[in-house]
């Protein structure tokens, strides 16, 4: 065998291991890269990232047929140039009902392990009904939808050529699942900063990086994914109807704690927290200068800051280089 | 015939009903094939979707009527009991407790009971023939069994997500052990008019149930018997004012009260009528 055939079968061999493309998640169709520092794009072997498996998904992720009255979308709480969310405090659903939180991001939701701002659900794929079958939000009975799939004159045929079955819940959910996979953000200001550019951060953005590191925010929002991915109580005023995860573990310490929230992508996601209570950016930086409400159960790493304006002004600058889109 | 050779047929003649014996012996099991059989009731009156019923003096439907059973046991006379397994055991995708996916194989009796669609009829696993006293199980699924990925499960399995009406909140990984829906009269004028749901779920909310029968019942051996339960809906929603709007759509969380009701109520709900033959 001479040096060339040796390093293509080794490619290959390797290509199959996985080992090249290290972004690439096993047995994927579809070159997935995460943002840096992130690793690879976790991907389940039961539902690897197909470009038919995609593109089904981000079809059904757009149609209203999936909401019972054809009125909402997936993408009607998740927009994409909002970095997949709505822009409203609590996003609408079927009949203009409110719901109760914040449409929350889906930049790189493939990374969560936990999602909702409750951490109920522990996989794309199981989360997806959820939203479809919520009264407030699609208000979909699944046998509808699944007959609707079913009888609709592309969807069949979609569904084989991507799963070599037609419409059922296990190809609905791992569809839009693989959609979601997709759902990367890119290098940012700050990704570009970290790499060595220092022209990439204005200087106040700079500033606003060292007072981000020296106020301890990291240990919340650690670099480079900005979150532990845990629950934390940040000291908001609390509301009963809603206690966070503690609704879904029961246990008293977890009440009224939310999702640790990525800061990637921050500036297109207002408003912000849980039920989008605070409008601005700027809100969200007094509010942790302030050190939160003090409620009973805040984290202690939520603490006053007694920020200057001219301090307040360089965080800003520098959440906002957490965006791609500037 | 000369002598050995008599002795010799009369020892063959002794040893064949032996051996055939040997054969038959591989024994035969002393078991039967376990059948479930339940009824929903509201009151002494037959279950019926969109039927109404006077419940505490109310009008009241059940549009809809499901619950989980599992972990079912025959109780002996002196207290032991026989655990009832799966059918087929099935090893299925599931969740730990900290929502990394595994495989878990569901070893334990697990029967999902759609009353709103008529009587349920399933099959359960063999069991020791012999005389009991009674049985216990669960309303609704214990450890990895409730955190299943029901899109995972095989179509027609107890665990499967249902198309109809919701049986998995995907929201909060677990199953829907206890759900009654309907409508309640709250205006007087005998028409049941305003909706009402009671979902329960969760790890915390797993009923234990013990049944004492009327009589001892004997399971015959070889035999398909069905192990007949009558479930009262009436019984389920029996600690809840309906008339209180807090008490009218509960999923649980974030309703303790009205989960501690229900929870109460249930292990009453149900009623062994006996093992009907096969």
């Amino acid at each position: 065998m001479n040096r060339a055939c040796f390093l293509l079968l080794a490619a290959v061999l390797l290509g199959g291991c996985g080992l090249l493309g290290p972004d690439e998640g096993p047995g994927s169709g579809v070159p997935l890269v995460g943002p840096p520092g992130y690793g690879p794009v976790p991907v389940p072997a039961y539902n690897p990232t197909t470009a038919e498996g995609v593109a089904l998904g981000r079809r059904l992720f757009e149609d209203p047929l999936l909401s019972g009255d054809f009125s909402v979308s997936c993408a009607s709480c998740h927009h994409a140039d909002r970095a997949f969310t709505d822009g409203l405090p609590v996003s609408h659903g079927v009949r203009g009902q409110a719901v109760l939180r914040n449409a929350p991001s889906l930049l790189d939701v493939a990374y969560r392990p936990r999602l909702f701002w409750d951490g109920g659900a522990p996989s794309l794929e199981g989360q997806v009904l959820a939203p479809l079958e919520a009264a407030d939000e699609m208000d979909a009975r699944l046998d509808t939808v699944l007959a609707r799939l079913t009888a609709h004159p592309a969807y069949p045929t979609l569904f084989r050529e991507a799963f070599g079955e037609g419409p059922s819940l296990r190809t609905l959910t791992f569809a839009l699942a693989q959609f979601e996979r997709t759902l990367l953000s890119g290098v940012t200001p700050y990704d570009r900063y970290a790499a060595g550019d220092s022209a990439a951060l204005t200087p106040a953005a700079r500033r606003g990086l060292a007072l981000f590191r020296r106020s301890g925010c990291p240990t919340c929002h650690p670099a480079p994914t900005f979150t532990t991915g845990g629950f934390e109580d940040n000291g908001l005023a609390r509301v009963p109807a809603d206690s966070g995860r503690g609704r879904i573990t029961g246990q008293h310490a977890d009440a009224y704690r939310f999702r640790v929230p990525s800061l990637r992508g921050v500036a297109q996601t207002a408003p912000y927290m849980h039920d989008g209570r605070l409008p601005t950016l700027e809100a969200v930086v007094s509010h942790y200068s302030r050190g939160g409400e003090g409620t009973d159960g805040q984290s202690p790493h939520v603490r006053p800051l007694a920020l200057t304006d001219d301090e307040r002004a360089d965080l800003a600058a520098f959440l906002q280089s957490l965006s791609t889109q500037q | 015939m000369p002598p050995r050779f008599r002795f010799a047929a009369l020892l063959a003649a002794l040893a064949l009903p032996v051996l055939a014996g040997c054969e038959a012996t591989n024994p035969t099991p002393e078991t039967a094939n376990l059948r479930l059989l339940v009824d929903g009731v509201v009151g002494a009156a037959a279950y019926a979707p969109g039927t109404t019923y006077t419940v505490d003096g109310r009008a009241v439907t059940f549009t809809d009527a499901r619950l989980y059973l599992s972990n079912l046991r025959l109780v002996r006379a002196d207290g032991s009991e026989y655990v009832v397994p799966a059918g087929t055991p099935t090893t299925l995708p599931a969740y730990d407790d900290g929502g990394t996916e595994v495989s878990h194989t569901v070893n334990e009796t697990v029967a999902y009971l759609p009353l709103d669609l008529g009587r349920y009829e399933g099959a359960l696993a063999e069991a020791p023939a012999g005389t009991y006293t009674g049985l216990r199980f669960d309303v609704g699924l214990t450890g990895q069994t409730n955190r299943v990925n029901p899109v995972l499960a095989p179509a027609g399995h107890a665990l499967a997500k249902r198309t109809d009406f919701n049986n998995h909140w995907s929201w909060n990984v677990g199953y829907i052990f206890s759900r009654t829906e309907g409508m309640v009269d709250l205006d007087a004028d005998g028409t049941a008019e305003t909706p009402w749901m009671m979902h329960l779920g969760t790890a915390g909310y797993v009923v234990p149930v013990s049944v004492t029968a009327d009589t001892p019942f004997t399971i015959e051996p070889g035999t398909t018997p069905g192990l007949h339960f009558q479930v009262d809906l009436a019984q389920i929603i029996s600690g809840l004012d309906l008339s209180d709007p807090a008490q009218r759509g509960c999923m649980t969380m974030g309703c303790s009260s009205v989960a501690d009701a229900v929870r109460a109520a249930l292990p009453d709900a149900f009623h062994f009528h006996g093992v009907h033959a096969d």
